[in-house]
């Protein structure tokens, strides 16, 4: 058995228990630590006397954080307060003001509910009334366009929900720690040259697997999930240890049907163990992309032929022809992480074309105008689905699709009298205010598609991979009535937003009607002076 | 003098009591016609208008087809478009559109008293609101329904003015006390909602931010039609009949049995209503000796002997052998009441009895209107009205928030479960003493699981309406943002 002290931390690290900071002794606090350019970050703050206000969601690592560099000495100069979402509000706000009186910098790790509520509160604290700026000062973490000026006097927030912790960097840092004590030491309740640990450890050690694992949970943020520091933990271990001890590890154990059956060395490796455990970080790489269930036209075939036998990173044990779809599955997953390829190309292959394009807008691999009509020409078609030849200039004008009727249900169709060219709409990313930037990466899971030169407060649409997936499957098809109500909502919000900037009212009025059940537009002109309809023209 | 039954025993006391009068289907369309049309004061004879809209009825016509088909698609929207301009109503976003169909039964005039009446601060916002996008000139309309009928209008196409019906002295349910105010709370819930609503949607007008404007008003009229029918049986005014909520996709069994059983208050606040009003009638009449006396069991048996059943002059005649039935039925029911188990009085037999004779006489009953709105604004399940429960859609949800919560506030979820328990009886689980509530009304309780799993899934639309937003700790906040 791996007799060392972490083997049953990392188990513990897996479901919960060693993952909350509060909770852990300190020398496995310490040991367990990444550090990042944060902490250099609060550090200096704290060195030019700023106060430090850490927020984000549970599981974030706001306390965690506190306690490393406290214990390093390095906030020494600063009243910490570790976990002030357990504090009233109104202490906060005392010793706070005191501290403010005596020059001494306030750092403070608070969820976000808790910091809305002493923004709310601030008043009557005459030296810290500017703090009621907090919750404009979240919203504004991220911005896109122009950098918002802060409203806070010689104070940092730091929203760490809104940091990507999914980068390479920090989970080698998890990697490395987990693995360094399980590589150093061998089992001896495994059967020599045997042991999954071993195996895992020494896979995900190697920079190219870690990639490709990190390639995953890179997918897996993009659609939206954010991952924290003990959800990432916690998966690092399990897919180390499969959550169990080596002494254990060959036991019989229950199947699904009731019967026992011996476990097989595949049962914990790495690239299985990604796919079966539980938590939300979990359910999401299920649902996003394993590699199993995605065909590769180039390899495929030659996987089930067993003809690769070259340029796998870990040679042993040996790569056997499958005998059944199982097998090829597990080899294919195998391949995914373990085989000497291109894994951008690989994925370009394997991936759904709406989740590969997805990605390449996100990361801004494509020409922005180019996508902007693309993403106008999606809009358009789930209002007026059309067929290819008759979407003349679906790409080039947004349409401000609306529709009518006082009972619930399905509108007959959906009318536009104003239209906004595409040209006049640009995308967006999201970048971290300057005072942050250097701090955190913040996460890339959408883009905004707004007017050119959009002010916080002005219409925008967030294509995330929900919008975008509507889109996508609008244009391919999907009717309009199966479209999620929160979708259409977004939309509708994002049209009517923008009709100040469609213009006013005109002489000649063209009133497009769409009747997406039959696939049909029609446009209507009307003039107004005359109160004659004008010449009409059917698409 | 024969006794004429749905006059005296319905009309009449529906007049004195309620005003509008829930015995006809009303659609959403229909009030926003009704309440559209005594907000402006008039209606259309839009001859021209109405014969393009409906091609079925009127063949030829000088506007193209396609426009006609395209019109007609709009315009009928609600499915309340006929052959007879006065018998319709459109889909309407201006006061041309207005008709003087009567479907919405003074409904719309109702809630204009309401929106008209001045406690303090004058008439409701709401009002201003309405007459400035329903009367957007030529130049100004800006939505896509008003200008496409804009050359609809040039001829054949007169205002008339509309007269109201309401009593200078107002019926029971619009009382005012000697300061002037209304007795009964539950108006100034829905008159502050309306004011709410316009609060938010106020300064607004241009394109399709007006259509949205125009349905949230309406859906909240039709709620609050709902509502008033819900707690018309009342005793205490200041108490609500509870309506659960059930947002989850797939309730427990618990928590669809109680949604189920809320929703049958319904009925049994209207029966009650009725019954007391139909007894006040009879009193009254009784007193007044113009029917003769309703003293003995021979003067009540006469009296349902020579009853006329209902009225022939409304457009919806009866056949006879219907209208047959209806003495022996009403003689079997008024046995019944008399019988050694119920051993009620002649008279008091006669006001139950005739109770339950008003679902058979009118073309729906109170109950069926109310049903039959609750599950047009989203707000009643659909399917079989045995098996019917509360289940705001999205865009009702959307009206609740924005009537409830003013500009600019940010209230908890708790603080919003509060508010809509206290003034609508809406319940859906962030209380935590639902099942309390739901006690005095007999409904069986729900397991904890179950509220806690609905709070979620009503949080989860708010979110991703964008009205919520969820905050660590479960911390939920509730706002209108524009």
């Amino acid at each position: 058995m791996k007799a060392l002290p972490l083997f049953e931390d990392l188990a513990e690290f897996y479901n919960g228990h060693n993952a909350v900071a509060e909770r852990v002794e300190e020398s496995k606090l310490q040991y367990m630590h990444i550090s990042t350019s944060l902490d250099t970050a609060i550090e200096a703050w704290v060195m030019q006397g700023l106060d430090v206000i850490l927020t984000g969601n549970p599981g974030d690592g706001k306390t965690h954080l506190i306690n490393i560099l406290q214990s390093k000495g390095s906030l020494a100069s600063a009243y910490l307060e570790k976990d002030a979402s357990q504090q009233d509000t109104q202490t906060i706000l005392k010793i706070w003001q005191q501290r403010k009186q005596e020059n001494i910098p306030f750092v403070l790790a608070i969820n976000h509910a808790p910091l809305r509520n002493l923004a709310a509160e601030v008043r009557g604290y005459p030296h810290l009334e500017y703090l009621a700026n907090i919750p404009d000062e979240i919203d504004n973490c991220i911005y896109y366009n122009e950098a918002p000026k802060s409203k806070l006097q010689r104070t940092i927030i730091v929203d760490l929900s809104q940091r990507e912790i999914v980068t390479t960097s920090v989970v080698k840092g998890i990697v490395d720690k987990l693995c360094k004590q399980v590589l150093s030491t061998p089992c001896t309740d495994c059967p020599p040259r045997k042991c999954p640990v071993e195996y895992n450890a020494k896979a995900i050690s190697s920079d190219e697997i870690l990639h490709n694992v990190v390639t995953i949970l890179t997918l897996v943020a993009r659609r939206g999930f954010h991952t924290t520091m003990r959800d990432l933990i916690g998966l690092v271990a399990y897919i180390l240890t499969g959550d169990r001890l080596c002494a254990t590890r060959w036991q019989p154990v229950k199947n699904e049907d009731g019967n026992f059956s011996n476990p097989t060395f595949e049962d914990y490796v790495y690239y299985n163990l990604l796919f079966k455990g539980r938590s939300h970080l979990f359910d999401a790489i299920r649902t996003t992309f394993d590699p199993a269930n995605y065909s590769d036209s180039d390899n495929d075939a030659k996987l089930w032929a067993g003809v690769i036998s070259d340029g796998w990173l870990i040679p042993k044990p040996v790569v056997i022809i499958p005998s059944s779809l199982e097998e090829l599955k597990i080899l294919k997953r195998r391949y995914f992480f373990e085989h000497q390829h291109d894994t951008a190309k690989l994925l370009q292959r394997m991936l759904p074309t709406t989740e590969y394009n997805f990605g390449a807008m996100i990361e801004g691999k494509l020409d922005d105008p180019s996508e902007v009509e693309n993403l106008v020409g999606m809009i358009n078609n789930l209002y007026a689905p059309l067929h290819p030849r008759q979407r003349a200039d679906q790409s080039y004008r947004l349409r401000l699709w609306n529709s009518h009727r006082y009972s619930v249900g399905n509108p007959p169709g959906y009318f536009a009298m104003r239209s906004m060219p595409a040209d006049n709409l640009t995308i967006y990313r999201p970048k971290a205010v300057p005072q942050i930037t250097h701090s955190m990466e913040v996460r890339q899971d959408h883009i905004l598609l707004a007017v050119q030169e959009w002010l916080p407060g002005d219409p925008s649409l967030r294509i995330d991979w929900p919008m975008y997936q509507a889109l996508t499957s609008a244009n391919y098809g999907t009717p309009i009535e199966v479209q999620p109500f929160h979708i259409l909502r977004r939309l509708d919000l994002f049209l009517r937003g923008l009709s100040p900037e469609a213009g006013g009212s005109r002489h000649i009025e063209n009133i497009e009607w769409s009747n997406h059940q039959y696939r049909t537009l029609v446009s209507i002109r009307v003039n107004r002076t005359n109160q004659s309809y004008e010449q009409e023209r059917h698409a | 003098m024969n006794t004429d039954f749905e006059s005296i025993f319905f009309d009449q006391t529906i007049e004195k009591t309620l005003f509008y009068s829930p015995k006809i289907e009303i659609k959403p369309v229909h009030l926003a016609n009704g309440l559209f049309r005594a907000i402006c004061g008039v209606y259309t004879e839009a001859r021209d208008q109405h014969m393009t809209i409906y091609p079925k009825g009127y063949p030829n016509s000088n506007v193209n087809e396609q426009i006609r088909g395209v019109l007609h698609s709009i315009l009928s929207a609600d499915g309340a478009l006929f052959a007879r301009a006065q018998m319709s109503s459109y889909t309407l976003s201006h006061i041309t559109h207005i008709t003087s169909d009567n479907h919405d039964r003074r409904t719309g005039e109702w809630l204009f008293t309401i929106l008209n009446h001045d406690y303090g601060n004058g008439p409701s916002p709401a009002l201003e609101l309405l007459r400035v996008l329903l009367n957007q000139d030529n130049r100004q309309r800006s939505d896509e329904i008003s200008t496409l009928t804009l050359p609809l209008t040039k001829t054949g196409f007169e205002l008339k003015d509309f007269k109201p019906q309401i009593p200078d002295r107002h019926p029971g349910s619009l009382e005012v006390d000697e300061a002037g105010a209304f007795r009964d709370p539950l108006l100034y819930s829905i008159r502050k909602g309306f004011d709410c609503i316009a609060k938010h949607d106020g300064g607004k007008g241009n394109f399709g931010e007006k259509l949205d404007t125009l349905r949230r008003l309406v859906t909240w009229g039709c709620f609050s039609i709902y509502l008033h029918l819900t707690n018309s049986g009342s005793l205490d005014r200041k108490k609500r009949v509870p309506m659960l909520l059930c947002m989850v996709e797939s309730p427990s069994p618990t928590l669809q049995q109680a949604s189920t059983q809320s929703y049958q208050w319904v009925g049994r606040s209207i029966d009650r209503f009725l019954r007391i009003a139909i007894r006040d009638t009879l009193n009254r009449i009784a007193e007044e000796g113009i029917y003769g006396s309703w003293e003995t069991d021979a003067e009540i048996r006469q009296h349902i002997q020579t009853m006329i059943w209902k009225a022939f002059g409304g457009g919806m005649r009866q056949a006879e052998a219907r209208l047959a039935k209806y003495t022996p039925q009403c003689l079997l029911f008024y046995d019944s009441y008399l019988s050694d188990t119920a051993n009620q009085s002649p008279r008091s037999a006669f006001v139950n009895a005739a109770a339950d004779m008003i679902d058979q006489i009118v073309s729906s009953s109170p109950t069926a209107v109310a049903r039959g709105l609750g599950t047009r604004i989203g707000l009643l399940s659909p399917g079989l009205y045995t098996r019917k429960r509360y289940t705001a859609v999205p865009d009702l949800l959307e009206v609740l928030i924005r009537a409830t919560i003013p500009p600019q506030e940010l209230w908890t979820i708790g603080k919003l479960a509060n508010h809509w328990a206290n003034h609508y009886g809406l319940l859906f689980g962030a209380l935590g003493e639902e099942n309390t509530r739901l006690a005095e009304w007999g409904i069986n309780a729900i397991d904890g699981s179950s509220l806690y799993d609905n709070t979620e899934a009503l949080t989860t639309i708010l979110e991703m309406s964008g009205y919520a937003r969820r905050y660590a700790d479960g911390v939920v906040l509730v706002s209108v943002r524009e």
